[in-house]
Parts: C-alpha cells; structure tokens; sequence
C-alpha cells in the first residue's frame, strides 16, 4: 500500500476541517409525524445528508463486500458518537456542513476515481457517519424524544446505505459501472461548488 | 481550434432561470434553457462518442469535476476572459463535422477549457441561489444529461449512415453557435 494511500483518510478530515464552522443544515421538522417517524424520514428531507450517503453507499460497494463490513460497523458507531456530540453541544463548535461537504467531495471523488483504498473505508465510513449525526439531531427536543429520534434516524440511514451498496452492487455490466462513477463525479462537483462559497 | 478560445465576448444567455425559485429546479433548467449551454454539451457528447473509447467514458466523469473548478472560480469571484459559451459550440460543432481526433490528452484540454468556463458561467450565479447544493446538483446533472443526449446521439458513428449524421449535427451546431455568438438568432 502506498504512503498516499495510507494518508488518504488523514487527509480527509484535513479537507474537511478546512470549512469554517457554519450553520447546519438539518432541522426540518416533519409536521403531524411521531419522533421515531420524524427520526426516520429526516434523513430523506436534507439533500446534502442524502447524497453523502449515496456516495458512501457506492464507495463501499466498490471496496467489495468484505471491506465494507468493518466500514459498516464503523458507521453505526460513528452515528451514535455523533448524537452524542450533537447532545452535547459539538454542532456550535464542530465545522459540521463542512464536514458534510467534504465528506461528499472526497467520497465522490473516489467513487469516481474507482480504486481499491482499503484503509480509507472504514475512515470514510466513520466520518460520514458522525458527520450526519451531529447534524441530525432536533434542537428543541427533550432528552427522551431526540433518542427516540436518533434511532429512527440511524435506522433508516443505515437501511438506506445497506440499500445503495446492494443496489449497486446488482449493476455489474462496464456501461452500469461508469455510470456509477458519473453520480460519484455529480456528487463531488456539486460539493465541491457549495465548498466554494465558504471561501467568498 | 484552441485559438477560437482566446476571443472574449459577451456574458452567456443561460440565465432565464434565475425567475425560477432557488433549488434544483434552478439548477437543472439553467443549462437547458440557455440554447448555447444546450448545444456546445451535446457537442461535448457528440464529440466524446465520435472520439470513442477511452474518451466516451472518461468524459463524463472528469467533465462535471473540471466545470466545478471552474464554477468554484465563480463563486468565489475569481474573473476570467469573457468567452462565449457560443465560442465553445463552434469549436466544438467543428471538431465533430471535421471528424477530428487528436490525441486524447489535446481533446481532453479544448474540452476541459470550455468546461471551466461553462462552469465558471453557472458558479457566478450559485451564490444567489436559495439552496446552493440543490443548484448545483442540478445543473451538474442536466450537464451530464445533454453530454449523454450528445453521446446516445454519437453512437451512430458505428454505421456510415450514422457518421454522416453525426458529421452533419456537429455542422449544425457550429451554425448555430455561430448565429448566437453574432446574434443571429
């Protein structure tokens, strides 16, 4: 393994630790829905959330099955060590939507890049995962509610990866594979402009 | 070809989709309602399959990255030439209806170049969009749409009818591009 490979992950949150902390973006409250329906269907109100997932879904898919096992208990953890540090205030301090967005750039960036980084997915999976936690949390809600809350969103997140890495793990033909590598592109050059304004 | 790029002219037409509220829905129909926008990226496509393999495939990934390098010099304000996106349709309409096929590195620069500049076109009007990743995402993907119009179009090049074809929409667009950038039309 090469020493580029190695600090891949390293410098991954160097990327992303860049962005100056700004507002997150996810708070939008579902209206009429309990806080475990709220908590579920959260993930699939807040663009940057979804499209980092869908990049991470493909990433891990094209790491293979086997790496991504590990990558996937990485996320989990990740998810709960973010509400955790959503709970405990991190949002107003931790550089989150730059997170995000770096998370997006790079993993879009390798998805359309296709190579085999072994030592970057479990990495990946984990920032990705804290990241979209710490910005899913409800700001008002009371301790109990926002648990109920959490497990409905990392249920739903980790289904939702689960899904995208099976998904396309089921499209193996050359022309479906490129095809992945031109969302993973979409995915980095639209994080990539957004990443930009931080720099205005 | 490469020289067509230094002529500056006026701002591109493809902003008609600033009255649409901010999002992905400005986003996307911000290449497709500007007819310039519309013909150099099937251009693009056309070019790419009449280029065939490696560059058909290679092209839409490496475009949409490059054309964000060049809308993050947008956003954040950093000026460039004024080209025509006009320019590049003519160019590009040209190298298809002259069956041109450089080594793929000089493709990958004329087209790159353009792709700075088309993105630098769509970045400048980012920072006033009401969901800036929205915006993004979907003038990134109509982007990759019309250069899969241009390629799905471009595989016609496997038949000599089809060459012909091709050949002469690359003609049409260069006219095209022409009328614009004289405003013809």
């Amino acid at each position: 393994m090469s020493i580029k490979t190695k600090r891949l992950p390293v410098l991954i949150v160097a990327f992303s630790s860049l962005f100056a902390t700004q507002p997150a973006w996810a708070h939008v409250a579902v209206e009429g829905a309990d806080n475990f329906t709220a908590g579920m269907l959260h993930p699939f109100f807040v663009l940057p959330h979804l499209l980092v997932i869908l990049a991470l879904g493909l990433f891990l898919d094209q790491q293979g099955i086997a790496k991504a096992r590990p990558a996937l208990a990485a996320f989990v953890m990740a998810l709960a060590g973010g509400f955790a540090g959503a709970a405990l205030d991190l949002v107003s301090v931790f550089p989150v939507r730059g997170l995000l967005l770096g998370a997006a750039l790079c993993l879009g960036l390798l998805v359309a890049w296709s190579r085999a980084l072994p030592y970057a997915v479990v990495p990946a999976a984990a920032v990705t995962g804290f990241a979209i936690a710490l910005d899913s949390l409800p700001e008002d809600g009371a301790v109990w509610s926002n648990l109920i809350s959490a497990v409905g969103t990392s249920l739903s997140l980790s289904f939702t990866l689960l899904n995208v890495m099976a998904f396309a793990s089921m499209l193996t033909r050359g022309w479906q594979r490129i095809g992945l590598r031109v969302l993973g592109s979409w995915i980095g050059a639209s994080a990539l402009m957004v990443a930009a304004l931080s720099l205005r | 070809m490469a020289a067509v790029v230094v002529f500056a002219c006026s701002p591109a037409w493809a902003h008609e989709g600033e009255g649409i509220t901010g999002g992905f829905v400005s986003g996307f129909f911000h290449p497709i309602l500007g007819p310039d926008h519309v013909i150099a990226m099937v251009a693009v496509g056309l070019w790419g399959a009449f280029l065939g393999a490696p560059a058909i495939w290679v092209l839409p990934i490496v475009f949409p990255l490059v054309m964000a390098l060049g809308g993050m010099l947008g956003v954040i304000g950093v000026p460039l030439p004024g080209v025509e996106i006009a320019v590049s349709a003519i160019a590009l309409g040209l190298a298809v209806a002259l069956a041109a096929r450089p080594p793929l590195w000089v493709a990958a620069v004329i087209v790159g170049v353009f792709a700075i500049f088309h993105g630098h076109a769509h970045g400048t009007e980012l920072p006033d969009a009401a969901d800036p990743i929205s915006y993004s995402l979907g003038f990134v993907m109509a982007t990759g749409l019309l250069h899969l119009t241009g390629i799905s179009f471009g595989l016609l090049v496997r038949w000599p009818a089809g060459k012909i074809a091709v050949r002469a929409a690359g003609s049409l667009i260069a006219l095209a591009g022409a009328a614009f950038l004289t405003g013809a039309v």
